[in-house]
């Protein structure tokens, strides 16, 4: 699961990246209008974290032109402007929720999580695949109700598998998912995630469907 | 009657005519006067020789009489007219005021005398000066908000890790309550005041806000913010809309905090209505929550003001609809729904029915 936070303000962009890489999200930061949109643009992003007071280009501009770039990613806004009147505005540019500052962390990770389900179709916080359960609010995951200790890259690649159990998920667009804009990008490292992932969750969970990707398996 | 012509000119021809008239009507009492000493002379003596002017008036008298009646009659009535054209363009003036202070206009319209259109145009440019003032105030209000709250949540959220931190606790316990606390106080500040200034300033002449499409604006947006509730609104659809005498803004502002907060408390509906009675806007949001006991709807509204930590929102949000309702002449109060939870009612002026939309 990977997150693009928008904040001009270097503190409480800082605070936000930390608390949602502590949660265990890929996270890239934008500080300007321009830079929020181009990262918006060519990444694939499970949720972005957006401030509409920006320099550079109002970030409900920067909003609406991802959207009319047919860039459906659930977008939070988070703002100081708690009026109705500006709510209505950046509902209506597209955004899936709005968050007034001052806000606390745990509220902010709660509507992240919330709009990334939503986003995915998923009604409940559990994710259940067969004996796999995924608690998004905890983060923790449980096998056949016992915890499994994960690294936050097997946690991400994991979540996200989990996200869209329903469909074939490419080897491309999980790293695209699990990796922040600056890390080191290497596609097999992925099949290490999986092979790793199937030791500690039962082979059966991930089948790999060939030339195109992985596939959660959750028997019904 | 509808070309608004100068008062002067309107005023001048009023007092020649009236001198006229005034003029006329002497010469035809003279006239009575005359004839009927003439007259009287004729029907008590003799005839005695006259003068052929005497006799030619004699023969004439009632025509000239008639004539000169007539005439001042008629240039009196003229006068009056035109003196009553000049003081309807007055009248006009006061019945165009009522819209303007009842919400139904923001602007002076119509075309008056010259001597009076001046002082129009200058009412109208002293009130578009004052909009475009009340809306750089907002503006303001608004960015000082925006550069307090940003360094406020900074602070809030330094402290509450260092709070959470190993050790931070035992170490800190002091300074953290205290800083917390006071963060917690200034952002609660920041947020009743903001919304007292945007009210205050609200109180813009003629304004007007129409509640069915402020209500579909906002339906629009907490059906994102609560996909899972249902906000119905009672009474949608007959006859013209109600309307809010004040600023749509503020409108927005109750209504949406009173929506959200009972969206956030409902099982699955929430609904509005609207009454009006008289001068009066009722507007009620009913949810089918668990609701509130009577004690417990009283202190909601009483220590509304404070800042919860465990009710985020919810205090402040009824303390700032309660302030700017009151700010209007008007209140908010609690009481039990039919729908099985808790009722907000906003009592609002109301403006007069406007042209149907």
């Amino acid at each position: 699961m990977r997150i693009l936070v928008v904040e001009d303000e270097p503190v409480l962009s800082d605070q936000v990246s930390a608390s949602l890489r502590f949660a265990g999200y890929a996270v890239d930061v934008a500080r300007d209008g321009p830079q929020a949109y181009a990262l918006g643009d060519v990444n694939a992003y499970d949720a972005v974290i957006l401030d509409l007071g920006l320099p550079g280009m109002d970030g409900l501009t920067v909003l609406g032109r991802w959207r009319r770039a047919g860039r459906a990613m659930p977008v939070l806004i988070l703002t100081a402007r708690d009026s109705w009147h500006d709510k209505v505005e950046g509902i209506d540019a597209g955004a899936d929720d709005y968050l007034a500052k001052p806000f606390r962390m745990e509220e902010l990770l709660a509507r992240v999580r919330a709009i990334v389900r939503r986003a995915a179709g998923r009604a409940t916080p559990e994710l259940v695949c067969g004996p796999v359960c995924l608690d998004t609010r905890s983060g923790r995951v449980s096998c056949a109700g016992l915890p499994v200790a994960l690294t936050a890259h097997e946690h991400r690649l994991l979540a996200y598998l989990m996200h869209h159990a329903d469909r074939v998920v490419s080897r491309s667009e999980l790293v695209e998912h699990i990796y922040a804009e600056e890390a080191d990008r290497d596609s097999n490292t992925v099949e290490v995630f999986v092979s790793r992932l199937r030791r500690k969750l039962g082979a059966a969970i991930i089948t790999t469907v060939r030339g195109t990707g992985y596939r959660l398996e959750c028997p019904s | 009657v509808k070309a608004p012509a100068s008062l002067r000119v309107r005023l001048l021809a009023a007092g020649v005519l009236w001198g006229c008239g005034a003029l006329a009507a002497g010469s035809a009492v003279a006239a009575i006067l005359v004839r009927r000493h003439l007259g009287g002379d004729l029907a008590g003596s003799p005839p005695t020789p006259r003068g052929s002017i005497d006799r030619w008036f004699l023969a004439h008298a009632t025509l000239t009489i008639w004539t000169l009646g007539s005439a001042a009659a008629g240039l009196l009535a003229f006068g009056l007219s035109a003196m009553r054209g000049s003081v309807a363009a007055l009248d006009r003036l006061r019945a165009r005021m009522v819209p303007l202070r009842s919400g139904l206009a923001t602007r002076l319209t119509g075309e008056y005398p010259t001597e009076i259109q001046p002082l129009v145009d200058d009412l109208n440019v002293l009130l578009a000066a004052r909009d475009e003032a009340v809306t750089r105030a907002r503006e303001e209000a608004g960015t000082l908000a925006h550069a307090l709250k940003t360094p406020l949540s900074a602070i809030a959220n330094e402290v509450s890790a260092a709070h959470g931190a190993p050790g931070g606790k035992a170490a800190g316990e002091a300074w953290h309550v205290v800083i917390g606390e006071q963060v917690r106080r200034m952002q609660g500040t920041v947020g009743v005041h903001l919304a007292r200034a945007r009210a205050a300033a609200g109180g813009r002449v003629g304004a007007r806000a129409d509640v069915r499409s402020t209500l579909t604006a906002l339906r629009r947006a907490l059906a994102r913010l609560h996909p899972d509730r249902e906000i119905s609104v009672a009474g949608d659809g007959n006859g013209a809309s109600p309307a809010f005498r004040g600023d749509r803004q503020d409108l927005e502002e109750m209504l949406g905090n009173l929506l959200d907060n009972a969206c956030e408390w409902s099982t699955s509906r929430v609904q509005v209505s609207a009454i009006l009675t008289g001068d009066r806007l009722l507007l009620d949001v009913d949810d089918d929550g668990p609701g509130l006991d009577s004690a417990a709807r009283r202190q909601v509204l009483a220590h509304g003001t404070r800042l919860g930590a465990d009710a985020p929102g919810a205090g402040l949000g009824l303390a700032i609809v309660r302030d700017v309702a009151a700010l209007y002449g008007g209140g908010l109060t609690l009481a039990a729904s039919p729908l099985g939870g808790l009722r907000a009612r906003l009592d609002l002026p109301a403006a007069a029915r406007g042209p149907s939309t």
